[in-house]
């Protein structure tokens, strides 16, 4: 069978990571990456052999221009591939969906800073893998809402979620961004923030409410949850449910993201990535049927697995979504026991319902 | 004649309290006492009379002491101990919630800052509905124990005991309280993402003019240049007789958000100066038991100015913002308070 040919476009903080998952899987193949002639980004693809385009011709002076060998422009690039993953900064694929659109062949997949509206349709690997078949433009949702799409699928689908209310502490800005970053300042998101409806694009059912503030720091997020469940549990069963799920960790003794930073900084843990949520142990709190818990999320490369996952389910590579998780997850080095992804090859692959009991029970 | 009060302890807190305190008609700063030569001469700078410990136990025959140097800990607070009443006495905690302190005989000790920012707010909201439940998550600086990155947000999870206080302080109004910590590198305030929720449907204009009215609560507007905390900061900073002080709540009006019977919002706590009202307030209730707390929070927030440089910011707002602020009557000035 042939091999689906992957483009990035943007070599950022996103395409970089997306471009090294693309190129650890055996079913995909990474054609070539795409920037804009000015961007130092360029330069490090280059240092890694990857084909270079650009988005416009280069001057002299550029950046493409003094240190990188160019293979040709975005046009030529996409006469040749079948997935586009557009993983430049937000309102830029819209600039870009002109010229995705003259193959009609092409899918484009974009990152959560996108609207839903850009193709009508929003991605989360375990809440909706089946909807994106035969989709030719599809948003994965944003790094936050991954997260908490991770953490509240789980719960409801074994005990239900009658509601849940989520609390975002979130780094202002990835480390590389500095002029986002507040100093010494707190700046909250008013009304209402984008992550419960951006939840809701993937877990249609949910009753759920966010909030979140921005904070000086650039490591990574901390989500709180407040959330009602269906049913009577214990604490160590929500434990055992969360642990048993694929691209969570639940872990104790890691008292922040600096040391949940240093932590997953070892060998096999390229740029220092955790795609995988982080629950603390001892934040989970539960005052009869609700919980209360905590979770970090790592911006940078959360949603990278979803993103790879999001061609299988888009090209209709793999059915099922478990194989492709377990598939994604061990090219990426952050598989979990194999019956994390096994026992539940033969669950319905249907989203679970709000409230109703999961394939899990 | 006013009441002589000693304040022990003249760090961030006592320093401010004694400023307050000297602006209330009915009471006088009689001494400030600190053992560390630096804040003494600071004080004597100022014009109090300092020394390192009160005298003797006669003083406190006839003068209020508040001690502002136990702050911190799960029972942590300002002490207030009147007239004649010893250290070690019986403690019955103070908020807005609970002004049954003139009936006690023994001290006071008027809760910390955060404890105080929901007394106030469920104060306010509970006279448009009845409240049953309270979720929220502040985020706050480490607490000194603490060794922190300079990088890094750090979920608290071994605070418990001092939630449980707080829980207990309010829950003559609010049955299920639960309060969700994030330590970060700020030290200027606590932010606080908050959900209460009603036992049944509350209307947004009611709950919008309950907090302006409420006494200790600001309702400040991202679009009128509040887009962060640095910004309510600087505008305190700005004004004249603040001094940076700003011992009002902050709430962001376009973060009230109503859903039926769920309100969410957004506020801010100064912790060295949400304190101070409250104290004044336990000094002059226990001294005059006839006095009602809706007329004592009248008398301390009008010589303190609180409420008045924002409310010009809401006037002005009213005035020259779109139909959709309308509907919004400014009120709660101190002076206007109804007792």
């Amino acid at each position: 069978m042939r091999k689906p040919k992957i483009a990035v476009v943007g070599y950022g903080v996103i395409g970089r990571r997306v471009a090294d998952a693309v190129q650890g899987q055996e079913d995909m193949e990474l054609i070539g990456v795409a920037g804009r002639p000015t961007s130092f980004s360029l330069r490090d693809a280059a240092l890694r052999r990857l084909p270079v385009y650009v988005t416009s011709p280069p001057k002299i002076g550029d950046v493409a221009d003094r240190f990188c060998p160019i293979k040709g422009t975005l046009e030529e690039l996409m006469e040749q591939v079948d997935v586009v993953l557009d993983c430049t900064p937000s309102g830029v694929p819209e600039k870009h969906l002109a010229l995705y659109r003259r193959r009609q062949d092409v899918v484009t997949i974009v990152q959560g800073g996108e609207d839903h509206e850009f193709g009508g349709v929003s991605f989360n690997s375990f809440a909706n893998y089946g909807e994106v078949l035969g989709r030719r433009a599809i948003r994965v949702i944003s790094c936050s809402s991954t997260g908490m799409t991770r953490f509240l699928y789980t719960l409801d689908g074994i005990f239900g979620v009658r509601n849940a209310f989520v609390t975002l502490v979130r780094r202002a800005a990835d480390p590389g961004k500095r002029s986002k970053t507040p100093i010494n300042s707190l700046v909250p998101v008013m009304g209402e923030s984008h992550h419960a409806p951006d939840v809701k694009t993937v877990l249609p059912k949910l009753d759920l409410y966010s909030m979140s503030a921005d904070v000086n720091t650039t490591l990574a997020h901390v989500i709180c949850f407040h959330v009602d469940l269906a049913r009577k549990t214990s604490g160590e069963e929500i434990i055992r449910a969360l642990s048993q799920m694929p691209r969570i960790i639940v872990g104790e003794g890691l008292g922040s993201t600096a040391d949940l930073a240093e932590t997953f900084s070892g060998p096999g843990r390229m740029r220092r990535d955790r795609p995988e949520i982080y629950v603390w142990t001892e934040g989970i709190d539960l005052r009869g049927q609700t919980l209360h818990a905590a979770i970090s999320v790592h911006m940078e490369s959360i949603t990278i697995p979803e993103t790879i996952d999001c061609i299988r389910a888009a090209l209709g590579m793999e059915k099922n979504k478990w194989r492709s998780i377990e598939r994604t997850d061990r090219a990426m080095g952050i598989a979990k026991r194999p019956e994390c992804y096994h026992d539940r090859l033969n669950a319905p692959q249907a989203d679970v319902p709000s409230g109703r009991s999961s394939y899990l029970t | 004649m006013k009441t002589p009060v000693v304040i022990l302890g003249y760090n961030r807190v006592g320093k401010r309290l004694a400023a307050a305190l000297q602006r209330q008609p009915d009471l006088r700063v009689a001494m400030v006492c600190d053992p560390d030569e630096r804040r003494l001469a600071e004080a004597r700078q100022k014009g109090w009379l300092a020394c390192e410990a009160p005298d003797s136990e006669a003083s406190q025959a006839d003068s209020w002491w508040v001690d502002c140097r136990r702050w911190s800990g799960p029972e942590e607070g300002i002490i207030v101990l009147p007239a004649g009443v010893k250290d070690g006495s019986p403690m019955a905690g103070f908020s807005l919630l609970n002004p049954s302190v003139k009936t006690q005989l023994g001290g006071i000790r008027v809760c910390p800052a955060n404890t105080l920012a929901y007394a106030r707010l469920f104060r306010a909201l509970s006279r448009i509905g009845s409240l049953h439940r309270c979720q929220a998550t502040v985020v706050e600086p480490p607490s000194p124990q603490q060794q922190e990155s300079l990088d890094a947000l750090q979920p608290i999870f071994d605070r418990i005991g001092e939630t449980e206080v707080m829980k207990q302080a309010l829950a003559s109004v609010v049955s299920d309280f639960h309060l969700c910590r994030v330590a970060a590198p700020y030290s200027r305030s606590r932010l606080h993402m908050v959900r209460l929720e009603f036992n049944a449907k509350v209307g947004g204009l009611d709950v919008r003019q309950a907090l302006e009215a409420a006494p200790r609560i600001v309702l400040g507007a991202a679009r009128d240049g509040f887009t962060g905390t640095a910004q309510v900061q600087e505008f305190c900073r700005d004004a004249e007789g603040r001094n940076g002080d700003r011992p009002e709540l902050f709430i962001w009006s376009e973060s009230v958000v109503v859903r039926g019977n769920r309100v969410h919002l957004v506020m801010d706590v100064d912790p060295d100066q949400t304190p101070i009202p409250e104290t004044i307030d336990a000094i002059r209730l226990s001294m005059h038991p006839n006095l009602t707390l809706d007329e004592s929070i009248v008398l301390t927030d009008r010589a303190l100015g609180l409420k008045l440089d924002f409310n010009w910011v809401a006037t002005r707002r009213i005035e020259t913002m779109s139909d959709e602020l309308q509907p919004v009557q400014p009120s709660g000035v101190a002076g206007t308070i109804q007792p």
